[in-house]
């Protein structure tokens, strides 16, 4: 006897939290693999008052990328809601444009802060979601290496579990660090 | 034909993970979420664990209470199921702190997150603050901030720049009997989904800059450090990683 899927999606998806009418995405292009450079600091823009100038394809790249991550029927009901409480990174290869999504740390203000919950995208050049990767999950395009299933080589630590009192400190800490209480404000009653 | 029956068979693994719906409303009194339609909690009520004489027990209760919640380890990505348990895992949050009178308290845990229609985002919102009516708010030292990833991956992005921005706001550092603790945000996992326990997590410590790896391995637990964390000294809150692979070992500091 032929399953129906239909019934079958649909009574699923109404027992998801927040699940959305939207399909499933096409297969990845798992040849499409995610740069280590996309991960690091980047070019800021330039400082107030010099343009910046952004070619079409890259505009296009970050809105197909920030619009999958964030698509219009999830907006607004957060602050982690908004597409403009994220950062974007965009790296070009190629024909690829890569693109990295994460919490913007000065965004939320009187909002929990986020762990996890970012995102990466590859992007081709006619617009189409090559790959799409979210945080914690594993890249299908690469061996299994951190999810703690590979059994350790080293020694038993003859630290206490956690210990964090053994490390020299970073020298120096950068400034911003010692603001002191400015982020989290006062505690809420 | 046969991706066909790979999604119907999908549909069916997902609808018996999730219990014909039981699963998803069930009150569990160590988990507080806000009420439909009202805001995030900013603050997460305590204590749901303790008291504890050392961070280090405090800590591993910690990670077998949140490891055993529902969908908290999705287990390999071999499996054939992964990918069902993957959309169906949850991220649960919780603060470790230490009180006036000398101990150690795990604070209720919280699943609130970002809304994805899709569910294929998992994230946590950790309130900034524990509040437990025994203590004045500002007498709570913050020890770890401690969450699960369901596929034991490493710390994200926004998961150190979390702990950077707590360290900012309550200090990188505090003052116990055990001598001076350093605020750490850890990511606990578990090998196995069926049975779920603390085997293992990952560690960034901001003021040593220190990425641990912590394993178990029957009564033994090692350490590695994968890598260093740099910050720019700029207002906009950049870093680079730096990948190692050495032990952990207090003669060998960064």
């Amino acid at each position: 006897m032929r399953l129906s899927l239909l019934p079958v999606l649909a009574l699923a998806s109404s027992c998801v939290h927040h699940a959305g009418a939207r399909s499933e995405p096409p297969q990845e292009d798992l040849s499409v693999t995610f740069p280590a450079a996309l991960g690091e600091q980047g070019t800021p823009l330039p400082a107030q008052g010099q343009p910046a100038v952004m070619d079409g394809e890259t505009l296009r790249a970050l809105s197909v990328a920030a619009d999958d991550f964030l698509p219009p029927d999830a907006r607004g009901r957060s602050c982690w809601n908004r597409q403009e409480s994220y950062r974007y990174r965009v790296l070009r290869e190629g024909d690829v444009s890569f693109v990295g999504i994460a919490a913007d740390p000065a965004a939320c203000g009187a909002e929990p802060r986020m762990l996890d919950g970012g995102a990466r995208y590859a992007i081709g050049r006619d617009g189409r979601i090559l790959r799409r990767l979210f945080d914690g999950e594993p890249d299908a395009a690469t061996p299994a290496s951190d999810a703690g299933t590979v059994e350790p080589s080293s020694d038993a630590s003859s630290l206490p579990v956690g210990d964090t009192t053994w490390g020299e400190p970073v020298s120096p800490v950068p400034s911003w660090w010692r603001d002191g209480g400015t982020d989290a404000g006062p505690a809420p009653r | 034909m046969r991706a066909e029956a790979r999604r119907h068979h999908e549909a069916l693994v997902l609808l018996l993970w999730l219990g014909g719906c039981a699963s998803s409303p069930v009150a569990d009194p160590d988990i507080v979420r806000p009420a439909p339609g009202a805001p995030f909690l900013d603050k997460l009520p305590g204590p749901l664990l303790g008291p504890f004489d050392s961070p280090s027990s405090a800590l591993l209760a910690a990670c077998g209470k949140i490891l055993t919640k529902p969908h908290a380890s999705a287990g390999g990505r071999d499996h054939p199921d992964f990918g069902v348990r993957w959309r169906v895992s949850s991220e649960y949050c919780a603060w470790m702190y230490y009180t006036p009178d000398q101990h150690y308290v795990v604070s209720k845990l919280t699943d609130q997150s970002r809304v994805d229609p899709l569910q294929r985002s998992k994230s946590c919102l950790l309130p900034s603050w524990v509040d437990d009516p025994r203590y004045p708010a500002d007498a709570i030292r913050y020890i770890y901030a401690l969450h699960n990833h369901p596929y034991g991956s490493s710390l994200t992005e926004n998961d150190i720049q979390f702990i950077v921005s707590e360290g900012v706001a309550h200090g990188f550092e505090s003052e116990t009997k055990d001598g001076r603790l350093r605020l750490s945000i850890v990511a606990f996992f578990s090998r196995n989904v069926s049975e779920p326990s603390c085997d293992g997590f990952h560690q960034y410590i901001p003021l040593t800059g220190q990425l641990l790896k912590w394993t178990r391995a029957g009564d033994d637990w090692r350490c590695e450090q994968t890598g260093a964390v740099s910050w720019s000294d700029g207002e906009e809150r950049r870093f680079t990683v730096q990948k190692a692979s050495r032990p952990c070992d207090r003669s060998r500091t960064p």
